[in-house]
């Protein structure tokens, strides 16, 4: 029994520790994790929806204002952008590594719409029915390729028969840019956007959004926030090492009050570490500095289970109990206390996750997560390492606890 | 180690304590005022670090050439190169133009820009309150079910006091309310109701093996001195970890480390000192009543 013990302590420990080794010195988990704008430096926008007359704020003017700002975002070569919406009526945008971030986001936002109008002012055809756009040069002048598709390609070809040898003035966003006059029917909808263009990046720029087709509602900017690359890296080295020395308080606290019942309880808030940064990986969350603060703030916490366990066996050993017998006393005592405490900071932290938005989510996320993985270490692996020191007589458990 | 000490015997010593605490409170709240950043008022926030020294009277008189004299100009870190601007709302234009008049004070490199508008501010303000009403509702109920009513709401006033002297003391330092400082009210909320918990978890448990004749007020005692070391410990470890985040944190989180600490002190205190006395004499108050109501009975 007792070697017995001993070796199955030693056995898991090593597990525990080559499993930690693995994780943070060899494929280090950290690694493998999704930061937010705050650490890696980007721009975050969020984007209300307006209703402008004609144009309703619904459910299918807000997917296709995203699918717009998708087409657009891609275009301007930004890894992992994230666009989402946010209640009925809101969409933000998070671009990481962007050189301009205000330029980029009027970029986003515009609205490129093309109409091409009769000499009385009728809207003949749109730049909803465009197939394509290029920004070009032709005769020394910047200018944008238009292809309509079948369908503008007929209303092009009728306008052009209509009004042959009149203008036709082409709009956009409700400007007149300029007013060709037609010198022949044209059938295959080819046509071309001169005029007013002062560099090719400029001509480009319009294609894109002309390409990306107008978007169907108004967005206006609600709120912005960047943050240089700079910043967010003297952040990734101020939250690592406030990490690393909160963690290695709490751990020589316990050892200092709890002796090796302290050490094991360390051990598994190790465990615990590991899987609650795991569990953050495999739900895809994004770490930020709340979110960080909320780990490590958790990792305090979850040392509490652990205190009032250790507290209650060491009741239990000071009214003479022997230690096998204090030790599931004081578990089973001490998980009512622990179950109901617990339960009060799951409620709060389920109301900031749904009442919440951004920053403040991804906190309670890592609350709520962070309040059940400790549940497990510190209840059911403490109470194995203890059951196993107590077992192989190992250490004067008795001791140990009563201090 | 035990304890032996008596809490309730001075319970109006603590009552009088937490009063005068919570006027101190109150007076930051109301008469101070809070300091609603630009995440509650709206505004914009430029962060810039000039590559020389700078002086704040230059930066002002840029933004008083553009008719933000408003505004606010503080210092970040050491050597005055980097300036924190809070502006009031105003558009991405104006920005921009701001940020290139900017360039006459010295050349500098834009670390960040934060812009909410003040609908977004609002917002933030009515989801707090949301959160906090519907936060204690839950509570409460979870506690009357578990428990009894009057722990629920023994431990609803001390939370209360809890809330009112953290914010009152935020309030009085003047540190700039953030979306962060909601999460750490929250948190606060949570913790002080938690540390609660695990005091009346152990009256109740203690109320089982009541002896006849054994006073409410011993029972209480016990309780309170056998969690005393539990609590000394739990929230002592919470507050190494907060400490370590205030010193070491950087700014953003500062703010947010400094709130949690008031709080998980404070709630400690109110856990032990408030909570317990007030069920206890509530408790009492209604046993009394029930024995008045039962004698005139009897006695027929």
């Amino acid at each position: 029994m007792r070697q017995r013990s001993i070796l199955a302590l030693v056995a898991l420990v090593a597990v525990l520790v080559a499993a930690g080794g693995y994780f943070s010195v060899i494929n280090p988990i950290t690694r493998h994790l999704q930061y937010g704008l705050d650490l890696r430096g980007g721009i975050t926008a969020t984007y209300q929806a307006e209703p402008t007359p004609g144009a309703p704020v619904n459910a299918n003017a807000m997917a296709k204002a995203i699918e717009i700002l998708s087409f657009r975002v891609n275009k301007l070569g930004v890894s992992e952008p994230v666009i989402q919406q946010v209640g009925p009526t809101r969409i933000t945008v998070d671009l990481a590594g962007v050189k301009n971030p205000e330029q980029a986001l009027h970029y986003l936002g515009e609205t490129a719409l093309l109409q091409i109008k009769s000499p009385k002012g009728k809207v003949l055809v749109t730049g909803a029915d465009l197939s394509s756009a290029v920004g070009a040069i032709a005769n020394g002048q910047y200018v944008v390729d238009l292809s309509f598709n079948s369908k503008g390609s007929q209303l092009f070809k009728a306008a052009t028969t209509k009004y042959l040898h009149q203008q036709l003035p082409i709009y956009l966003n409700g400007k007149l840019v300029e007013a060709p006059t037609v010198d022949s029917v044209i059938p295959n909808g080819q046509a071309e956007l001169s005029g007013g263009f002062a560099t090719l990046k400029q001509a480009q720029n319009t294609a894109l959004l002309l390409q990306s087709g107008a978007l169907p509602v108004k967005l206006k900017v609600l709120s912005v926030e960047t943050i240089s690359a700079t910043l967010g890296h003297q952040s990734i080295v101020a939250s690592k090492r406030a990490a690393v020395i909160a963690i290695a308080l709490i751990a020589l606290a316990m050892i200092f009050w709890y002796r090796l019942a302290g050490l094991f309880a360390d051990i598994a808030l190790g465990v615990y570490a590991f899987l609650l940064v795991g569990a953050l990986w495999a739900v895809h969350a994004t770490i930020t500095i709340p979110g960080i603060a909320g780990i490590i703030l958790s990792m305090g916490m979850a040392v509490d289970a652990n205190v009032i366990i250790f507290s209650r066996v060491r009741e239990e050993m000071v009214a003479g109990k022997t230690p096998r017998a204090a030790i599931e006393i004081g578990f089973r005592n001490a998980i009512r206390a622990i179950m109901d405490s617990n339960a009060t900071t799951l409620i709060s932290a389920i109301i900031l996750f749904f009442l919440g938005s951004g920053d403040v989510k991804g906190f309670a996320l890592t609350l709520m997560i962070g309040i059940v993985l400790s549940l497990v270490t510190a209840v059911v692996l403490t109470r194995q390492f203890i059951r196993l020191v107590a077992d192989a007589g190992w250490a004067r458990v008795r001791a140990v606890f009563v201090g | 180690m035990t304890f032996h000490l008596d809490f309730v015997k001075h319970w109006k010593l603590w009552f009088a304590l937490a009063a005068a605490l919570c006027l101190v409170g109150l007076f930051g709240i109301f008469v101070r005022g809070l300091n609603y950043g630009i995440d509650f008022t709206g505004g914009t926030q430029l962060q810039l670090r000039f590559t020389r020294a700078v002086s704040t009277t230059a930066i002002d008189a840029v933004l008083d050439r553009q008719h933000l004299s408003q505004s606010t100009v503080v210092y970040i870190g050491s050597g005055h190169r980097e300036v924190q601007i809070t502006t009031p709302t105003i558009s991405e234009g104006q920005r921009d133009t701001l940020l290139a008049k900017m360039h006459s004070v010295g050349p500098y490199q834009e670390i960040s820009t934060n812009r909410v508008s003040s609908i977004i501010g609002k917002q933030t303000e009515r989801t707090a309150l949301l959160a906090v009403l519907i936060a204690t509702a839950a509570i409460i109920v979870y506690i009357a079910i578990r428990f009894e009513m009057r722990f629920a709401l023994a431990g609803i006033i001390a939370l209360l006091l809890d809330v009112i002297m953290t914010v009152g003391i935020i309030a009085l330092i003047h540190i700039v309310l953030t979306t962060y400082f909601i999460m750490a009210v929250l948190t606060i909320f949570g913790y002080s109701m938690n540390d609660r918990i695990i005091v009346f978890d152990r009256i109740r448990e203690n109320l089982h093996k009541q002896r006849k004749n054994e006073p409410l007020e011993d029972v209480v005692n016990k309780s309170l001195n056998q969690v005393l070391m539990r609590s000394i410990n739990t929230s002592s470890t919470v507050m190494l970890a907060l400490a370590a985040l205030l010193v070491l944190g950087g700014a953003s989180i500062r703010d947010f480390s400094l709130t949690m600490l008031v709080g998980v002190f404070l709630g400690t205190f109110t856990s032990l000192f408030i909570a317990s006395p007030v069920w206890m004499l509530w408790r009492k108050r209604d046993d009394a009543r029930r024995r008045a109501s039962v004698r005139p009975v009897r006695a027929d």
